[in-house]
């Protein structure tokens, strides 16, 4: 049941209608029920998933707050990585185990489906980010940052809250418990909110990146060979293909949660307008970067390998030189688990490689590229260099979608290839077969408005207090020409998928 | 103490007045590369070991913070 659906509307008509109703106590237990019955559509199996991972890191967190003494930091340890190892090893199976299988064996993924054993395997909804979710859970108990709970409820229900298994964002216990347990009462303009941010979300998955993606599909993954301007084009039809479909299903799942008074973390801040491709990364897929922050960078940094490594260097270089070389090495390992997270095939590991290599490298030449700045005059405050910086991410983060626009990282290098290769037939492909003038003009006309929203949120405008001080019959009017937008121009040929979901 | 952790800090941000300056981590003033040098210089400084533990915002977010978390260490 996906969230675009008609079952999913109906679901979560009665799920609000009841939640409302019920006395405050029964509220989170509702909530619980109802995440269950909404794994339970897809597959019932993915329940007893769900029911062990986050039992091993509740027992997990008990035992950390009971063996808390000096004498105990073995015990602890071993806890911890024992848990570590079954929650991940549990990841790795299902997710993991098929794809390495048919790399090496050549076998394609419906062959892989034939194969006994391989037919059995069930990827449980949500296991990326909620795997995630409940290692950060137990890591924080661990380090004291959190107190273990004691209500084994409370804690699945942070594993399993419905709106979250999609695509997640990945959230932490101490904000969400926050919300969950706090007194929830009716209020008209959670609802207008977030029913608000579902909308938005619609617009931009429905009426631009559903409509978007059939260009990248007939670009990257026809039988023709794109060349030149295609490619460009490719590329750029699928930086805003992703990004519609990716932070428009987390306002949908934002919006839903709100209604229900639940707040979820952020997990997009205009990305699009960053200055370098490691502000980038602090904007898009926010809760992902900050759990690699978190849960790999400090820890890998800290590490006593990692301490010793940096000792054997301090007799060769600068003290400032050792830091910059950790944090390019930490870069290079935690972009490289980045792209492993999305998945096992090779493009994800060299979609990894490729940031991480970018920004290990920007850390290295700090001092070089900060001599560039004052030999140029380079002033980051003046427009013109502000405008200079963000289309050089653009165009970093641009080349960079080219590892998802192909099935191998080979094939993405040949793509990046033929992209500076300008034939006659470059752009025929897109002039003749592809574009269907209209549809390109209405598209043009809806990223304006995604611009326009955008380019207010940035300047620090909160849109929706904005909205909500304009006079009633303009707001009619702008939430009758939502709906009017998403009913008309969405894409009607079916629910579309969200592409993180496969993730 | 106090004027050393300053100096450090200067060291990796320059552009900071951080004799007043709150919220360094939680207001997003330092970001995760300075935070791994400050940690790094501020272990050599002090002798002090600081591990993932010690890595909330609280204990980062004023040079008073640092100090009285680098105490707290000794």
């Amino acid at each position: 049941m996906g969230i675009n659906t008609l079952a999913f509307l109906l679901f979560f008509v009665f799920g609000i209608t009841v939640f409302y109703l019920l006395p405050q106590r029964l509220k989170w237990p509702f909530l619980l029920l109802l995440s269950l019955s909404y794994i339970s559509f897809k597959d019932i199996r993915g329940i007893v998933f769900i029911v062990l991972s986050s039992l091993s890191v509740f027992l997990g967190g008990r035992l950390f707050e009971k063996r808390n003494e000096p004498k105990d930091a073995s015990f602890r340890k071993k806890i911890l990585i024992l848990t570590m190892i079954f929650n991940l090893g549990v990841l790795f199976f299902v997710k993991y185990v098929k794809p390495i299988y048919g790399a090496f064996s050549g076998k394609t993924p419906p062959e892989l489906d034939k194969i006994p054993f391989f037919d059995s395997i069930i990827i449980p909804l949500g296991i990326s980010y909620y795997t995630l979710q409940i290692l950060s859970y137990l890591l924080d108990v661990y380090w004291g940052r959190q107190k273990a709970e004691t209500n084994y409820g409370k804690l699945l229900l942070f594993t399993c809250y419905f709106p979250q298994m999609i695509q997640g964002p990945i959230s932490r216990y101490g904000a969400l418990s926050a919300e969950f347990f706090k007194e929830h009462r009716f209020k008209l303009h959670n609802l207008k909110f977030g029913l608000q941010l579902m909308l938005w979300g619609f617009f931009k998955k429905m009426v631009i990146a559903d409509k978007v993606g059939p260009y990248v599909q007939r670009i990257f993954f026809s039988h023709k060979e794109p060349y030149g301007l295609t490619v460009v084009l490719g590329l750029i039809f699928y930086g805003i293909q992703l990004y519609c479909d990716f932070s428009g299903g987390i306002d949908v799942i934002r919006g839903v949660s709100e209604c229900f008074d639940v707040k979820l973390a952020e997990n997009f801040r205009q990305p699009y307008f960053s200055r370098s491709l490691g502000e980038f990364w602090r904007r898009w897929h926010i809760t992902l970067g900050s759990w690699m922050k978190d849960y790999v960078f400090y820890p890998l940094s800290l590490s006593r390998p990692m301490a010793k490594f940096k000792k054997s260097l301090k007799k060769k270089v600068s003290r400032v030189t050792v830091n910059r070389i950790q944090i390019a090495i930490c870069d290079i390992v935690v972009f490289l688990l980045v792209g492993y997270w999305h998945g096992a095939e090779s493009i994800y590991w060299a979609w990894g490689l490729y940031n991480g290599i970018i920004l290990a490298i920007s850390a290295l030449l700090t001092d070089v590229y900060a001599g560039w700045r004052k030999k140029l005059g380079v002033d980051p405050k003046r427009k013109l260099w502000d405008n200079l910086f963000i289309a050089r991410t653009l165009v970093i983060v641009t080349v960079g979608w080219i590892f998802d626009c192909s099935k191998t990282a080979l094939g993405s290098l040949n793509l990046l290839k033929n992209a500076f290769i300008i034939s006659k037939t470059s752009f025929e492909p897109i002039v003749l077969n592809l574009v269907d003038w209209v549809e390109i003009a209405e598209l043009i006309i809806f990223c304006a408005i995604l611009f326009k929203v955008s380019r207010m949120k940035e300047r620090g405008v909160v849109v929706r207090e904005k909205i909500e001080a304009l006079p009633f019959a303009v707001q009619v009017i702008i939430w009758v020409g939502m709906i009017q937008l998403v009913a008309c121009f969405g894409r009607s040929s079916g629910e579309v998928g969200f592409m993180y979901a496969n993730f | 103490m106090k004027e050393t952790v300053i100096e450090i800090l200067a060291s990796i941000r320059p552009d900071v007045d951080f004799e007043s300056a709150e919220g360094l981590v939680s207001g997003g003033i330092l970001e995760s590369f300075d935070l791994v040098s400050l940690i790094s210089e501020l272990s050599d400084e002090f002798s002090v070991t600081i591990s993932a533990k010690e890595l909330v915002p609280e204990n980062f977010d004023s040079v008073d913070a640092i100090v009285k978390m680098i105490e707290s260490l000794r």
